[in-house]
């Protein structure tokens, strides 16, 4: 190769380099933009920006929405970038390598601890937006675990709402003896309705006599596998398989799938968290659904709801804008009720309460929000997201027949990882 | 031994004409330039896209890094751990058996069909046109369309159902004994006819008088395949081959839409376990090492059938 030829070789190579380090263009001072989840057609989102370009008159509000999958993937890569977006969507707590402790864990986001809303977030979910004594996220909405059903379906077979776990078994086996299920279900990987039974039953099994089991488990003492409510809860959910609660085939059932068979009405009721509404309605807004709490215990004084912030919005420590990213948020909290009635959502900071609350076809839910028999949504404590895949994995093999369930927890905690990744 | 004398003359004539002209250093140059400009745009955008990523993964693969903070060097510690952590091994062995099986079902189908349709048969365009349609369709669509029939209440199910069979009707994707070979099921299904094309072209190059002859001899269909046909089609078994070994080793979207590398890991592959590893868990230098482990297995499973086929061209 000649001199000149081995010259325009390394140019080749270098251009794309040079390239790449020109893209990084400065952002104006008076731009704010905001990477987010595409939301549905009453996305409060866009009400929000709207409102606060017409409150602050010269500033650029640009908002970029992806869908949930890739916008979770993308968080890391655009976190390390040198510009990150001023405000981020995610996942409070846990749970995720682009969730919201994990970043912060990382030192990437910005201290919010000053703004107005901080001092207001429940006590129960300082764990899940901060480390105690700062706050790294607004936590925007709230979610609850509940038992979906349609009221009228129920009268028509004649069956009423469980209130202990041994009605909800008798249901069972009552609804599959003329041929249908209770419940709805599918254990297909990353689409499985099974670790909301799960969850459910857990806030009872767990939380009612250790409350504070989720900080205990982070803070490395105590086990699943040593927790005699964990096994409990796997017992039980091995109980409802065997007593016909679930399709014999929902192991291998879509998600899609098991929301049709509840529509249809061959699965009587459904549990999943108050954001999953849609799901179930199967795209029929006509049908009025309610929630009732699923009792995980026979002590009805012992059952639990799991609730916690559903998502969350953070300012990256390296945003362009982090004065305008922080007005943005405080503007958004102190209309979040009205915003949070665009989407039929709750805000996570209750407004004139210190109680958790829970949208109005989940009424059933609120005297146990309002008597603090609530456990957290646990997965938001769980440092990575391997131990909620061996979780859903294990009942997915309980529906199968396939595992002891103390396998299950053993294997909880050998995914369990001392840091985020 | 006259074009040898041509060809002697022609260099002379050639020599004589670059003393002539005594552009002898520079316009060699230049010519040899030519070729350089013409490849550098085309280089240029390689690097951008192939070649520099893959040099940083390579360097990740011996770092630990998470995507966020600087990388720590820990030499061959991430492909260590690979080989150590309990799910390695079993994605490894998942890969290979997928690899295997999908190489030996697809050359064997695809030749079947090859065979089948080479005959003059009327509708053979049709056959041909319709086996081959599954091959252009993108492989997560078909891979959704399959997920959908293969559902606890889909169509195959209710099918069984309804010859009586109800006792074979099962969740595929959802046990582990079923989920693997439905993915191989799959992938058969949709690139069998893709491998009948290569094959048809490799029995239409057997000459016809080879296989008269051999009729005329006396040979069946059996001893006709297997001393005439199976020979003369060694070039396009190769490439068969080859072709679906990068293809088994590299798999990807099949397995992401029919089972999510589930039920509890039992179909995850080399392809869905680095993409796992690196966006969902965020351990892009672990992700690297084994996307640098997955690279050096294919080549060395493509270095082995270029071997293949230099041998029978030779």
């Amino acid at each position: 190769m000649s001199r000149g030829s081995r010259i325009l070789a390394c140019g080749a190579l270098l251009v794309p380099l040079l390239a790449a380090g020109c893209a990084n263009e400065a952002r104006d001072a008076d731009t704010l933009e905001i990477s987010t989840i595409s939301g549905g057609p009453n996305d409060p989102i866009d009400t929000v920006v709207r409102e606060f370009r017409a409150a602050n008159p010269g500033i650029t509000v640009t908002v970029k929405k992806v869908p949930f999958d890739q916008h979770l993937q993308g968080i890391r890569r655009r976190l390390s970038t040198g510009r990150p977006p001023d405000v981020v969507t995610t996942l409070p707590g846990y749970g995720e390598s682009s969730s919201s402790a994990s970043l912060a864990d990382k030192g990437l986001l910005l201290d919010l601890s000053a703004s107005p809303w901080s001092k207001e977030i429940l006590e129960a979910d300082r764990r899940i937006t901060g480390d105690g004594t700062r706050t790294f996220v607004y936590p925007v909405s709230s979610q609850a675990v509940g038992t979906f059903y349609d009221p009228k379906v129920l009268a028509r077979e004649g069956l009423s709402v469980p209130t202990t776990f041994s009605e909800v078994l008798t249901l069972c086996r009552t609804v599959a003896r003329k041929g249908k299920v209770a419940f709805a279900m599918t254990g297909q990987e990353g689409a499985g309705l099974t670790i909301f039974v799960g969850l459910a039953l857990a806030a009872s099994d767990v939380f009612a006599d250790d409350p504070r089991f989720g900080e205990r488990r982070l803070a490395g003492q105590a086990t699943f596998a040593g927790t005699a409510g964990w096994a409990r809860s796997m017992e039980h959910f091995q109980q409802m398989k065997d007593a016909g609660c679930f399709d014999k085939g929902a192991a291998g059932s879509s998600r899609e799938a098991a929301a049709q068979a509840f529509a249809k009405g061959e699965a009587l009721m459904a549990v999943g968290t108050t954001v999953t509404l849609q799901l179930f309605q199967a795209g029929d807004a006509n049908l009025k659904l309610k929630m009732f709490p699923f009792p995980g215990s026979d002590d009805p004084a012992k059952v639990r709801i799991p609730i916690g912030p559903a998502v969350g919005l953070v300012v990256p420590k390296k945003a362009g804008n982090p004065g305008l990213a922080k007005k943005f948020l405080d503007f958004y909290a102190a209309g979040r009720e009205r915003y949070a009635r665009l989407d039929a959502s709750v805000p996570a900071i209750p407004v004139r309460t210190n109680k958790p609350d829970v949208p109005d076809y989940a009424e059933a839910l609120r005297p146990y929000l309002q008597a603090g028999k609530t456990a957290p949504i646990m997965d938001q404590h769980w440092p990575n997201p391997e131990v909620h895949t061996q979780y859903a994995s294990g009942l997915t093999e309980i529906l199968l027949g396939k595992k002891d369930p103390g396998q299950t927890l053993k294997a909880m905690d050998a995914a369990w990882t001392e840091r985020a990744p | 031994m006259v074009t040898s004398v041509r060809r002697r003359e022609a260099l002379r004539e050639a020599t004589a004409w670059v003393r002539r002209t005594g552009e002898t250093g520079r316009a060699a140059a230049s010519a040899r330039r030519v070729p350089w400009i013409f490849v550098a745009p085309a280089a240029a955008l390689c690097s951008a896209v192939l070649l520099i990523p893959s040099l940083l993964g390579a360097f990740y693969a011996f770092t630990e890094w998470d995507g966020l903070t600087a990388p720590k060097w820990v030499g061959l510690g991430n492909f260590a751990e690979f080989f150590t952590r309990p799910e390695g091994t079993g994605v490894l062995a998942h890969t290979l058996v997928i690899v295997v099986c999908y190489v030996v079902g697809v050359n064997a189908v695809g030749l079947g069909l090859a065979l089948g349709l080479e005959r003059a048969l009327r509708t053979r365009n049709v056959l041909r046109t319709l086996f081959f349609v599954p091959a252009v369709v993108s492989p997560l669509v078909v891979a959704y369309v399959w997920k959908f029939i293969l559902d606890t209440h889909g169509p195959l199910n209710t099918a069984l159902e309804a010859l009586g069979l109800g006792a074979v009707a099962q969740p595929w994707l959802a046990k582990p004994e079923t989920a693997l070979p439905a993915i191989i099921g799959v992938m058969v299904w949709q690139f069998s006819g893709y491998h009948m094309l290569i094959y048809l072209a490799g029995l239409q190059g057997i000459q016809a008088e080879t296989r008269e002859a051999a009729m005329v001899d006396g040979a069946g269909s059996w001893l006709l395949f297997r001393h005439i046909i199976l020979p003369q089609l060694r070039p396009a078994i190769t490439i068969g081959v080859a072709l679906s070994t990068i293809i088994s080793f590299t798999l990807f979207d099949q397995v992401m839409a029919l089972t999510g590398g589930g039920p509890s890991g039992k179909t995850e592959t080399l392809g869905t376990y680095v993409y796992k590893q690196a966006f969902v868990n965020g351990q892009y230098g672990y992700s690297a090492a084994v996307a640098l482990l997955l690279v050096g297995v294919v080549c060395v499973a493509a270095a082995g059938q270029l071997r293949a086929l230099r041998r029978e061209d030779s």
